[in-house]
């Protein structure tokens, strides 16, 4: 009997929601498109028309930097280049996940934790980040080691405050689901507050990713002349325009990929944090 | 003679205002008690105090002046085999339906087998087992709830405390679950404290229904609803007496003494 008003009311309320959502969310999809192809194309027509009539030291053109971008690909420049700058962002990225996530946990949980840490925390948001290479130098040398703590030092801070945020904001009504059903410290923070802090997690490690990316081409450029930085850095200083265009389209290309890729991960593996929020928006 | 199942006695609550206008009483002097298998119902306008009283029962909201025993134990911290279904579903949303209500069963030494059974028995009960890998966000209002009942009745609850559960769900969907909540608790045979603001609802599933006073809240009136449960619609609809309970429990809401009504 139960089931028979279960089965009725669902795919009914799934109907409505497809039958009123499915024709105008196509079509301002194919709208908004149709009108980023059309800026493109403009704006890359201007570019070519504009760089055409000035010093290519300036500004080269669009098929100028496809030449460079082809030839760069052709002599196995950028496929190293961009191994290397990868090396230096995963690892770091990675640490920086790691430690955010265990540190913005410990003060999501503890407020003494949380009052110990904040000065810090607080120090380091309002430093300008970049300041501390040379530091990172003096203490991890030029290498490997000193690019990959320089991608962490910029991306950490904000995987921690989000994490943190996030533990605290789990929801009243969940805790007391925690407490009804006896969860121990332990099940509560699996099973209730870490996940529930998942979707400010991803916006901590999004803000952390763009850090990251800043502190990949920063650390190429001036702690060791490697990598994509160090390709921006060489093709700059001998002026070659149309090379250095080709080498920031590629650090573009690789922020846009990681970025889609945390997007990924997220409604892969955590498909409620979109399902939830489109759900409180509506 | 009938067991107590649970028992207040003289039991104040204040609240520390935010405003720093000193503390507000919620809860005057509240004494009560409810039978083992009993239904009873607390209703009364919004604010009186009636989910501070369920959480207080429930060891949710700590209890200061005055005793409250479940089975003659003492209420310090939330007492076992107590069930609370909560106003908002409360649900994981990153758990399916199962994973909901194997939370409740989370902190018991059983065996996983024996666990999967009771989960699966009252996704049974409470006819969700057609949605038993479902996400919450993927279910209606009203089997969010049930999904919510499923959880509360997986720890075999002697008490099973119930805050408004139907209070925002469509007036279709809360007669159906009225009528089976009703068939629930009878074959379950739970003690049951039920919180509403819907004076019809009380009567319907109730054996006692505790009518509560605002500012402070007190006990106006304890009123026992005649016949037994579980109550059909028909039989409600068609028998005066109900009709004549519920005038009689609004005006006591309203503040009408008993005496002039
Ligand atoms: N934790 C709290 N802190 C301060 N005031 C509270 C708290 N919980 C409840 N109150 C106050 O107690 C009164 C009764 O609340 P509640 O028990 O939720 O009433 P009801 O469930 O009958 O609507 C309200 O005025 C509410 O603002
Ligand atoms: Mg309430």
């Amino acid at each position: 009997m139960s089931n028979q008003t279960a089965t009725v009311t669902v795919p009914m309320a799934q109907q409505a929601v497809r039958g009123r959502r499915r024709p105008s969310r196509l079509r301002r999809l194919g709208r908004t498109l149709g009108i980023q192809v059309v800026s493109v194309a403009v704006f890359l027509t201007l570019w070519q028309w504009v760089g055409g009539q000035m010093n290519p030291i300036l500004l080269a053109t669009p098929t100028a930097v496809m030449a460079a971008f082809i030839d760069l690909v052709a002599t196995n420049q950028l496929q190293a280049a961009f191994v290397m700058a990868m090396a230096d962002l995963t690892v770091g990225f990675a640490l920086a996940i790691i430690v955010g996530i265990v540190v913005g946990v410990a003060m999501g949980r503890s407020r003494t934790i949380e009052q110990v840490l904040n000065p810090y925390i607080n120090f380091m948001q309002a430093t300008p980040l970049v300041a501390l290479v040379p530091l990172i130098v003096v203490w991890f040398g030029i290498g490997y080691e000193a690019r990959v703590a320089v991608v962490f030092v910029l991306a950490v801070w904000s995987i921690i405050i989000n994490t943190s945020t996030g533990v605290k904001a789990t929801p009243k009504i969940l805790m007391e689901v925690a407490q009804t059903y006896h969860l121990s410290t332990f099940d509560q923070l699996r099973a209730i507050s870490l996940p529930s802090a998942v979707p400010f997690i991803f916006s901590g490690l999004r803000i952390g990713l763009g850090k990251a990316l800043i502190g990949m081409v920063i650390a190429e450029m001036e702690v060791s002349v490697v990598g994509l930085g160090g390709l921006l850095n060489d093709y700059g200083m001998e002026f070659k325009t149309a090379y250095l265009l080709a080498g920031i389209a590629t650090a573009s290309m690789v922020g846009v990929l990681t970025a889609v890729g945390l997007e990924f991960i997220q409604a892969r593996f955590f498909p409620w944090v979109h399902a939830t929020s489109s759900r409180h928006q509506a | 003679m009938d067991t107590i199942a649970i028992r207040v006695e003289g039991v104040s609550r204040q609240f520390d205002q935010t405003d720093g206008q000193g503390p507000l009483l919620v809860l005057d002097g509240i004494d009560l008690s409810v039978s083992q298998g009993e239904f009873v119902s607390l209703v009364g306008a919004s604010g009186c105090g009636k989910t501070t009283l369920l959480k207080m029962m429930g060891g949710l909201v700590g209890c200061e002046d005055g005793t409250i025993t479940i089975n003659g134990r003492g209420v310090h911290g939330v007492p076992d085999n107590i069930g609370f279904v909560f106003q908002e579903p409360g649900l994981l949303p990153w758990r399916s339906v199962t994973g909901n209500v194997e939370l409740a069963l989370q902190h018991k030494r059983l065996p996983g087998a024996k666990k999967q059974e009771i989960v699966r028995r009252y996704l049974e009960v409470t006819g969700l087992t057609d949605f038993a890998g479902f996400p919450p966000y993927r279910l209606s209002g009203g089997m969010q709830q049930r999904v919510g009942l499923a959880r509360a009745l997986a720890v075999d609850p002697s008490v099973l405390l119930m805050d408004e559960p139907f209070g925002a769900l469509d007036a279709l969907t809360r007669a159906a679950l009225q009528v089976e909540l009703g068939r629930i608790v009878e074959s379950v045979g739970s003690t049951v404290v039920f919180v509403t603001h819907d004076v019809d609802e009380a009567i319907f599933l109730s054996d006692k229904v505790v009518v509560m006073g605002t500012r402070p809240g007190r006990i106006r009136a304890i009123v026992e609803v005649p016949g037994k449960r579980p109550r059909t619609r028909e039989e409600f609809a068609s028998n005066g007496a109900y009709l004549e309970l519920r005038n009689r429990i609004l005006r006591l809401i309203e503040g009408v003494p008993e005496a002039a009504a």
